[in-house]
């Protein structure tokens, strides 16, 4: 054997030993990762958040016609999938409560691409305009103002997790500050709505006003990008 | 070291391409660390009660503290299977550094070695000197790369750093998406969209250091879309303290004499750099899913260069010729535009067109070895990304780069003969991203195919497989191949008037003394590519809200690299051959730590081994150390007011000709700010250990001696208004 060619099956030896070796560091690594995925930063954030959409659900008055029965359930939504621990958590408590003597119903949505087809964009907002409350990420609160129409329809609870959210569309701003979630509540977005927060909650808020690029300020850039 | 195996060359001189020990070592010490957290993890979560929070009431809901999760820009980050650093804006300014290539030094996997005011040497995983050319630098996706040598001249790039969004530091490969020139590393510069730098920006800095920093930017905008921003900036730097090694040549009295010549004049200074420069970028966004982007910066560069002065001096004086800093300088211009428009097709899939021009050119005016040259280039990029199948994320790519460049000069000549260079690249690549096994498992297969003028198709493929668990907890492998394509500089001949040959350079039959004679680098167009595989394995983890850890264990082999062969030993000639082998290793830590709401710690370690088959001009561990490790701190004091500081640690550099000892750098400054009214003010004092502080040198072969930081204050005033 030339020394060349032992040269390059040295190193083809060399390579297997590397990837045996990455693979085993590898395994070991998983199954470390694995054990400590007791409970992260990130599912400590959803289930505090999870607690206080759970107490909304207790403290909102829907107008009577957004059910269609007594026992028909509250339909708590989540946009998007930035933080997907709290529909998770969320999903995995409902059964075990009740609020205002109803079960609660957890679903998932995307929001549509802003060129999609006309009617599927209104099928989907449709889809998301039957919720009871709304849980919009903040990683979405500037895209959803793509559509305007989502804030139109009355009896859904748009909850975000910012103040300037909650000064524009949002109607409930769950905003940490200072290492503590600090409840924020727009009355007149509330009212355009036609929904009611209990006292109990609203004794703990912070109460924001619209500001000018408000409710309509969706509605008013959406017509005029049509005018473009 | 031990070496678990080996292998002979033909030559019979021994070396491996093996898997070694320490790389064994540091892959098991890196999963005992996983494992010692692991076991330690749920010990602690079981302190904490299962309680449901929908139990809880309203007071205690408000009652509990949380750590907001940075979530989907981070998640990329804390996801990628890559040892990634992101410094951001807030490191950035708590840093108080001016410089884009100083603020390198947050990233703990960057080894960042000033080599005089206006030089640096900058690089992950060895081959730091001031010729690296195995890291890709770019800014908003413009490579900072000199198309002449292949690395970046730090002096000429420059950007208001206010308006710096991050930087992102990968160390090791990116081949598979970049191309060449990503082999240790890739440095993405990334400023802020124009709509986040509205209103006057009035910045100014002075010290005994960077002597005067002025910035003036103002940001507006044409109706509801569209946003600007305008900047001028003037900075001048300082001359650095001369350091003369114990040598008989440097301690003749007449290279003294110079070399403690330290003016304050700029125009005769050593290293120091003035420099102006000025620019503007617009945004049109939200129009529809469409964005697009202009920008453009010009700049004028005065510099002086430690070399040149060197040579100069040690040639001149003996000669009866007065000292001069005018001889070392250098004069660059430039200026750059770009254009960039990306689209959203839907959620899952959009592309982007980015097109740029850069020209620039530089004279050196020193007048025994006077050059100049000019370069321009043009690049068009487009990238698509969409979903395709079952979960398949798409990303592919072309791109087109067209390099121009004339010479003049009198140093430097070229094989074949000429002074008109035009280089093209072509360049395709395929990234595939998919749930391999689990859902927690996810597999990217990428490849990139580059066409280019000197070593004509090269295949840099690379596979890459993360496990996430949760959202907390990443762990990720990595086999990259990557290819450092030859470029202009292997054909060029460099006909130096004189420099310093360390006597192991000179070989048997030569005296054992270091000689200063001409010198000749002469170039080789039969140089190959040199030839990078990578394997990187990292675990990133958040075990508490507080606490961030990231991890990585890497192995690169190298082959068919650079050296230099001696042709003749006097006068001093020496060509570009490709035989060099080397394989080296090392483990890159970085944490975080929020011990309390008002304070927080950055803290970084990475070790580094280099195992060289021969030596050469561009050895893997010259200039690296072997640890490195640094701390920072940033504490509030009061809302007003902060208490910043940095230390940084350096092994000592084992340069076969000139050693460099271990030092330690320490940074702390004041900074008094008031929010509402825009304005902030900093005192820095830099290097307040050590009166005077050196950590790198300026080359091989000419180097007189190295130039030193010595311990500097300043003090910066800033003002945004609306």
């Amino acid at each position: 054997m030339k020394a060349g060619e032992r040269v390059q099956l040295t190193h083809g030896k060399t390579l297997r030993h590397a990837a045996l070796a990455l693979l085993c560091a590898f395994v070991c690594l998983c199954a470390a990762g694995r054990a400590l995925a007791k409970e992260t930063a990130a599912e400590r954030e959803a289930k505090l958040r999870a607690g206080f959409l759970y107490h909304l659900a207790k403290l909102v008055t829907w107008e009577k016609d957004r059910f269609t029965d007594d026992k028909a359930p509250i339909i708590v939504g989540f946009l998007g999938d930035a933080m997907p621990e709290l529909p998770d958590y969320f999903e995995s408590q409902a059964p075990s409560y009740k609020a205002q003597n109803r079960d609660m119903l957890v679903r998932r949505f995307k929001l549509p691409a802003p060129d999609a087809d006309k009617s599927l964009i209104q099928k989907r907002i449709g889809e998301i305009q039957r919720c009871h409350i709304l849980y919009v990420p903040r990683e979405l609160e500037r895209d959803i103002q793509k559509f305007p129409d989502l804030f139109n329809s009355r009896g859904a609870l748009i909850v975000g997790e910012t103040r300037g959210f909650t000064e524009k569309q949002g109607m409930i701003g769950l905003e940490i500050v200072k290492g503590r979630i600090v409840i924020f509540v727009n009355r007149e977005n509330l009212k355009r709505g036609q929904l009611a927060v209990s006292a109990q909650f609203l004794q703990h808020a912070i109460q924001v006003d619209s500001k000018s690029e408000g409710a309509g300020a969706g509605q008013k850039n959406s017509q005029e990008r049509q005018k473009h | 070291m031990r070496t678990v195996c080996s292998a002979r060359t033909r030559s019979g001189s021994r070396y491996s391409y093996c898997f070694r020990m320490p790389y064994a070592a540091v892959l098991l010490a890196l999963a005992l660390c996983a494992a010692l957290t692991a076991l330690c993890a749920p010990r602690a979560a079981a302190r904490e009660p299962e309680r449901s929070t929908f139990d809880m009431s309203l007071e205690e809901l408000l009652g509990t503290t949380v750590t907001s999760v940075t979530r989907l820009p981070d998640r990329s980050v804390f996801n990628a299977p890559a040892a990634i650093y992101v410094i951001s804006q807030e490191d950035i300014r708590r840093s108080g550094l001016l410089q884009i290539p100083e603020i390198l030094r947050l990233a703990p996997a960057m080894q960042v070695e000033r080599v005089d005011a206006g030089t640096w040497s900058i690089s992950a995983r060895g081959f730091n000197n001031r010729y690296n050319r195995l890291q890709r630098v770019q800014m908003d996706g413009r490579t900072l790369t000199d198309i002449l040598f292949g690395g970046v001249y730090w002096a000429n790039q420059d950007a208001v750093i206010d308006d710096l969004d991050r930087i992102e530091v990968i160390s090791g490969p990116g081949a598979s998406l970049w191309g060449s020139n990503a082999i240790n590393g890739v440095i993405s510069i990334i400023s802020k969209p124009a709509r986040e730098t509205q209103g006057w920006l009035v910045k100014s800095h002075t010290g005994d250091a960077e002597r005067g920093i002025g910035t003036i930017r103002y940001g507006g905008r044409f109706g509801p879309d569209t946003f600007f921003r305008l900047y001028a900036k003037h900075d001048e730097h300082g001359n650095f303290d001369t350091y003369a090694y114990n040598n008989a040549l440097y301690n003749s009295p007449y290279v003294n004499q110079y070399t403690e010549d330290k003016s304050d004049d700029l125009y005769s200074y050593q290293d120091g750099y003035r420099r102006q420069q000025f620019g503007f970028r617009a945004d049109w966004e939200n129009r529809g899913a469409d964005s697009f982007t202009l920008q453009g910066d010009a700049y004028r560069l005065m510099q002086g260069d430690s070399i040149a002065y060197a040579n100069y001096t040690v040639l001149a004086s003996p000669l009866g010729l007065p000292p001069s800093g005018y001889a070392s300088q250098k004069e660059a211009d430039g200026w750059n535009v770009m254009g960039r428009w990306n689209r959203e097709l839907s959620e899952t899939s959009g592309f982007k067109l980015q097109m740029f021009v850069d020209w620039n050119a530089q004279k050196y005016l020193n007048p025994l070895t006077p050059h100049s040259d000019k370069k321009r280039v043009s690049e068009i990029d487009f990238q698509h990304y969409f979903r395709a199948g079952r979960g398949h994320d798409i990303l592919w790519g072309a791109q087109y780069r067209h390099d121009r460049m004339r010479v003049s000069t009198n140093m430097l000549t070229y094989t074949p003969e000429t002074d008109s260079f035009n280089n093209e690249t072509i360049s395709g690549f395929v990234q595939d991203s998919f749930k391999f096994l689990s859902p927690e498992m996810l597999m990217t297969l990428g490849a990139k195919i580059e066409k280019n003028d000197f070593t004509g198709e090269e295949l840099q493929p690379s596979m890459r497989l993360t496990y996430t668990p949760n959202q907390d907890n990443v762990v990720w492998t990595a086999v990259s191949k990557a290819v450092k394509a030859p470029g202009n500089e292997t054909r060029a001949n460099y006909n130096v008037g004189g420099a310093n040959v360390p006597a192991n350079s000179l070989g048997a039959g030569n005296p054992p003394i270091d000689m200063w004679m001409p010198f000749t680098l002469q170039g080789n167009p039969r140089v190959q590519e040199e030839e990078f595989i990578a394997y990187e394995l990292g675990y990133r983890t958040r075990p508490r809200a507080d606490l961030t850890l990231d991890m990585t264990a890497f192995a690169h082999r190298g082959h068919h690299l650079q050296r230099t062969e001696v042709v003749t030993a006097v006068p001093y000639v020496v060509t570009l051959v490709s035989k060099g082998a080397a394989h080296y290793e090392g483990f890159e830590l970085s944490a975080t730590w929020t011990p309390a709401p008002r304070w927080r710690l950055a803290a970084g370690y990475t070790w580094f081994s280099a195992d060289e088959k021969t030596a050469g001009a561009m050895p893997v561990s010259d200039e690296t150390p072997r640890n490195q490790a640094q701390l920072r701190s940033y504490y509030d004091i009061n809302p007003n007011l902060e208490f910043n500081s940095a230390l940084y640690y350096q092994d000592n550099i084992r340069h076969p000709d000139i050693k460099l000892p271990k030092s330690l750098r320490l940074d702390a400054g004041l900074t008094w700010k008031n929010q509402d009214r825009g304005y902030e003010c900093k005192v820095w004092g830099r290097n307040l250990i050590d009166p005077k502080y050196r950590e790198g040198f300026p080359d091989r072969y000419s180097s007189l001696g190295a130039a030193q930081a010595e311990r500097n204050f300043s003090i910066e005033m800033n003002w945004n208004l609306p």
